[in-house]
């Protein structure tokens, strides 16, 4: 019976840590890219990428977040590699993002309409900042896992996120019309 | 602590609350440029919701299809390993011997099986014989399962199902016989789609792929059947108490049969299921071994 034992812990193991991170690593990825779709697909690539190397990964050595978002980093560095930067705007417009179902229907455009301008002026930022941001808003990670996966120290992080989103809020059409 | 210091401070304890479904919490004298990050961080953290149901799912059943796969790949490296066991403890490391002993291995495998195919004397051999007999029974219908194999249904009597009878097997070549002594073969050999309530069958057909007669503990073996939805078994068909011999290059035949009901008697709801049977050992020329079968082809269950 041992085998079945060992067969099931790994799929009990695996499929506990799928269920907590998933949608973790989606809406990071899905702050990185413009589109559902891709956000899918890059997504699907990670877990893939873990599961292929699951008996390499070891706890001694970086807890599974720090493990699992550097692969979705990596899988966003590659795809932007092959792809290139691309405008980002035209793709998300093809899109109907559903998330909010309970709003009225004008106010749902008005959302995602927003949405949209946020993704745009994300685009905007550094790679780095990018990253931050996404890990931040899009993961919930303190800036702990953050430093862990980005390599920068603590308060680094707590600095160049405060950064990044002070010029993203300036980059926003709002805060030009206000200034203006 | 310097005053840029202390409003980064306040802005990453309050988007730490915005993350935590918290309010912010904003001093009276904090000034405008802090407000307004702050502000701005609660429709960053708003941007995107998470996957959705169909695409969570699709990915996980798709990820543990994969795991299944990787598993049955170790396994077969577990078994070209032993294989590769024996050679190490029979040959010394040189290059040179362990040339000279494939190759011998080589030679006499490819002499046997000429010589039991009658290449040699244009006589058939007691084996050729053997297969030509047991194709000609399976055309008449001698040796089908129908006709060899008693079905019968799981239950708390008789909780594993089937009857098992000899057949003859085909002549295998010498390193099946080393490296799989006891093979399972299962009939359908791709996933099973079964409707609600309807008995699900396999034939497995156990193959003493030696020369010599072993002795199987215990036979049947256990089987565990799984939800793949909830990984949790739904039914465990108790193993025999009974060993059984198998004689040299022959057969066992068995029909196991799930009615679809769990360890309480319950119809199982509809899901993916896999069977694995348990680990038996195998015993012949003094020496035992132990042998895992892979799990059987994915059974679904169909929605009533």
């Amino acid at each position: 019976m041992s085998t079945i034992n060992e067969a099931r812990s790994a799929r009990e193991t695996f499929t506990e840590l799928y269920e907590e991170f998933l949608p973790k690593v989606f809406r990071y990825i899905r702050y990185r890219v413009n589109s559902v779709q891709v956000a899918e697909d890059l997504t699907s690539g990670t877990f893939e990428k873990a599961l292929t190397n699951f008996t390499r990964f070891s706890s001694n050595k970086a807890s599974f977040s720090t493990w699992i978002f550097t692969i979705a980093r990596n899988t966003v560095i590659d795809y932007y590699r092959v792809h290139g930067r691309r405008p980002m705007v035209s793709l998300e417009k093809a899109e109907i993002d559903v998330s909010s179902p309970e709003l009225p229907p004008d106010e749902a455009v008005e959302k995602q309409e927003e949405r949209e301008k946020l993704q745009e002026c994300l685009s905007g930022l550094s790679r780095e900042e990018q990253e931050l941001v996404s890990m931040k808003f899009g993961s919930g990670l303190n800036n702990r896992q953050i430093a862990g996966v980005t390599g920068l120290s603590e308060s680094n992080v707590g600095t160049k996120l405060y950064r990044a989103v002070r010029k993203l809020r300036d980059s926003f059409p709002e805060a030009k019309n206000a200034q203006a | 602590m310097p005053r840029h210091k202390r409003e980064e401070q306040d802005f990453l304890e309050n988007i730490e609350r915005l993350i935590a479904g918290e309010e912010a919490s904003i001093g009276e004298d904090a000034d405008e440029d802090l407000r307004t990050a702050i502000e701005f961080s609660r429709r960053l953290s708003d941007l995107h919701t998470g996957p959705s149901v169909e695409f969570k799912d699709k990915l996980k059943s798709r990820l543990l299809m994969k795991l299944t796969e990787q598993e049955n790949a170790a396994r077969q490296r577990v078994e070209k390993n032993w294989f590769r066991d024996i050679l190490d403890r029979l040959v010394p490391e040189s290059p040179v011997w362990r040339t000279a002993a494939v190759t011998l291995v080589m030679i006499f495998a490819v002499v046997t099986v000429m010589w039991r195919t009658g290449m040699f004397t244009g006589v058939s051999s007691p084996v050729a014989d053997v297969v030509e007999s047991a194709q000609r029974g399976v055309e008449k219908g001698v040796f089908t399962a129908e006709a060899v194999v008693e079905e019968a249904e799981a239950t708390d009597a008789a909780p594993l199902v089937g009857l098992s009878e000899e057949i003859p097997a085909p002549a295998s070549t010498l390193e099946a016989a080393i490296v799989s002594l006891f093979d399972m073969q299962v009939t359908p050999s791709e996933s099973t789609i079964a409707e609600y309530r309807h008995e699900v069958s396999y034939q497995l057909t156990f193959s003493n792929t030696s020369d010599e007669t072993i002795v199987v503990t215990p036979f049947p073996p256990r089987f565990t059947i799984a939800c793949e939805g909830t990984l949790r078994p739904v039914r465990i068909l108790t193993e025999s108490d009974q060993s059984r011999e198998v004689g040299a290059l022959a057969s066992i035949v068995y029909v196991f049969t799930w009615d679809q009901r769990d360890d309480d008697d319950t119809q199982v709801p509809a899901d993916w299921y896999t069977v694995y049977p348990g680990t038996v050992t195998v015993t012949g020329s003094g020496e035992s071994w132990m042998v895992d079968f892979p799990p059987l082809p994915r059974i679904l269950v169909q929605s009533p």
